[in-house]
């Protein structure tokens, strides 16, 4: 277990490791979305009071339920970084920055379409959009943070502590929906156990849409990790010769 | 078990989506484009580090060789520092 521990805290070790998972990676997202997409968009009945904007859910809900992630990995790659000082800690803490930006602005942004049509309002003050965009600013934030710092030492300490503290908006934003009664509504439920159960063909192809996103969520991640890596050891020999045998 | 059933009888009453054309479509169009720039930007990024870093590696090469020995272009005539 340490073995593996610390092997995977070599950003070379990774940069090799995850070269070979990813084609893996690309073809279960396309395989994934490949089902789901048509899915949602062809073959999901409208909603009785929403029609076809039910479909808007499939990209919505699994955009924004990855956004949720973001923070937490970021918190404990921090955490990892002020414990450890591993290396690849602190690549994956500057790369999910970005990442989780562009999943929380997507999600408000798709929030906001869907909320037309539906709440009659692209935006309100309700306690889940507004908890999601202090989030988006979170995001900003960090890495304005990390530009702001010259010594690349000092800039992941202060980020990794930035993303520590932040990390308490999570809860906030996860449980919003429950402990005030705002516009928003709570997460559906989809256990059969409930009162009036969802339907398989409404929450199959919502799995597998969470699935596939989630997947692309880890390629683009590791991509931006990878070129962190290249950026970082571009002194170091093994990274010398595959500047000079790449295409 | 789960009974997949087409939604729509034409093309157009697909793209049509109810009375949602622009909603629905509107999210699907922020979709692909945040999917393909998220995609695709890292790879680009890659492909200019790795150009930049082959040339610097050529100047240094340049610059090594230089060191060695008397190119003939750059230090004819100047035997002493």
């Amino acid at each position: 277990m340490w073995v593996w521990f610390s092997r995977l805290g070599s950003p070379r070790w990774f940069y090799q490791w995850s070269g070979h998972w990813l084609p893996w990676l690309y073809a279960a997202m396309i395989v994934l979305l490949a089902i789901g997409l048509p899915w949602a968009l062809l073959f999901v009945p409208p909603d009785y009071q929403q029609g076809e904007t039910i479909r808007i859910m499939y990209v919505h809900v699994p955009v924004a339920s990855i956004s949720l992630a973001c923070f937490p990995l970021m918190a404990v790659a921090g955490v990892i970084t002020l414990v450890w000082r591993m290396k690849l800690a602190d690549m994956v803490a500057k790369a999910v920055a970005p990442v989780g930006a562009w999943f929380t602005a997507v999600a408000l942004a798709t929030g906001a379409i869907w909320g037309d049509p539906i709440w009659g309002t692209w935006w309100a003050w309700d306690a889940r959009l507004t908890s999601l965009l202090i989030q988006f600013f979170l995001f900003i934030g960090v890495i304005a943070l990390r530009s702001a710092i010259e010594s690349p030492d000092a800039a992941a300490r202060a980020c990794a502590i930035l993303a520590i503290v932040g990390a308490i908006n999570v809860p906030i934003i996860k449980y919003s929906v429950e402990w005030w009664n705002t516009l928003h509504q709570p997460a559906s439920n989809f256990s059969t156990e409930a009162v009036a159960p969802n339907p398989p063909e409404v929450w199959v192809p919502l799995v597998i849409m969470i699935a596939g996103v989630y997947v692309f969520f880890a390629i683009t991640l590791i991509l931006r990790v990878r070129n962190e890596i290249l950026q970082r050891e571009r002194r170091a020999g093994w990274v010398r010769e595959l500047v000079g045998s790449a295409k | 078990m789960i009974e997949l059933q087409l939604q729509f009888s034409s093309i157009g009453e697909f793209f049509q989506m109810g009375r949602y054309t622009f909603h629905v479509w509107a999210v699907y169009s922020v979709f692909a484009v945040f999917m393909g720039y998220n995609l695709l930007m890292p790879l680009w990024q890659r492909r200019q580090f790795i150009r930049a870093q082959r040339q610097l590696q050529r100047r240094e090469a340049r610059r090594a060789g230089a060191a060695d020995g008397p190119s003939p272009d750059r230090n004819e005539g100047s035997t002493t520092a």
